[in-house]
């Protein structure tokens, strides 16, 4: 009965360190980079076709620009009724995704290339009662392009 | 002695079990844990490299032919050269930029034609060229 009882015993501290080593091999190998993000996308759809053609806050515009982003919306045009600036998009667009790049262009044109980036043009500033429009390639992940008007 | 015969039965089958998971998670893991024990140099063909993709600002007074050819290698040599399955933005470069008639290597495209203040280096994975774009 001693014998039975002292093989438990070693039985069960093999099986927990075998269990500690598992678990220290899993954290240390699957770093969290690696890991999927379980994203949850909220439909936004209604909202890039209802803000269309009408005036928009910023607080529209990132909300629009997220459907954008989330390969929700495809063509979008808009008066804005505040000051939007290229660190604003930046800001916003890193809110959604924080690998996504914003890059200024000279003029408003898709790059030949995508890398699910968004493209702004030409100025540091969309300014009041001005127009905007976004527009993305119908693909999976396209880059997005905002130009004022 | 048949319960004994049936704790054994039981053990073998744990060890077993508990053996074939440490196996699955090492062949699973085999290239995480090679490169992180730093084994990497040690075996055929090394570690395979993880396709990394950063953009990178960065500025210039002005964007001559070495700048070009600077950043174009840049960029080729870290998703062409390494036959980079996606397209890639590598670097947007600030600085006075004028077009001319400027000799780069095969794999670079220059495709801006106007006078700017900054050009962008993205690497096209289907055209395997990076292309310089404004």
């Amino acid at each position: 009965m001693k014998g039975i009882a002292l093989e438990y015993v070693f039985i069960i501290v093999v099986m927990v360190v075998v269990i500690l080593v598992s678990i220290s091999i899993i954290v240390g190998v699957i770093k969290p980079e690696l890991l999927p993000e379980f994203r949850v996308v909220t439909d936004v759809r209604y909202a890039c076709s209802e803000y269309n053609s009408t005036q928009i806050t910023f607080e529209n515009f990132k909300t629009v620009l997220y459907g954008f982003l989330t390969d929700q919306c495809n063509n979008f045009s808009a008066e804005l009724r505040q000051d939007i600036t290229f660190e604003d998009i930046k800001r916003a667009a890193k809110e959604v995704d924080r690998k996504i790049e914003v890059v200024q262009l000279s003029s408003c044109h898709f790059l030949g290339t995508n890398t699910h980036s968004v493209y702004t043009c030409c100025d540091d500033i969309f300014e009041t009662g001005k127009k905007i429009n976004i527009t993305r390639r119908e693909i999976k992940n396209s880059d997005v392009l905002i130009c004022g008007q | 002695m048949k319960g004994m015969a049936l704790e054994m039965v039981f053990q073998m089958f744990l060890y077993i079990v508990v053996i074939l998971v440490v196996i699955g998670i090492i062949i699973n893991f085999r290239e995480s844990i090679l490169s992180a024990l730093k084994l990497c140099d040690y075996i055929p063909g090394g570690c395979p490299q993880k396709e990394e993709c950063t953009a990178i600002q960065s500025t210039e007074v002005s964007i001559t032919e070495s700048v070009l050819k600077k950043y174009c290698d840049f960029c080729w040599s870290k998703t062409g050269a390494k036959d980079f399955s996606k397209d890639c933005l590598c670097y947007v470069v600030s600085g006075s930029f004028s077009p001319d008639s400027y000799i780069l290597s095969d794999y670079c495209n220059l495709k801006c034609d106007k006078s700017v203040t900054s050009v962008i280096f993205t690497y096209s994975h289907l055209l395997k060229k990076v292309l310089i774009e404004c």
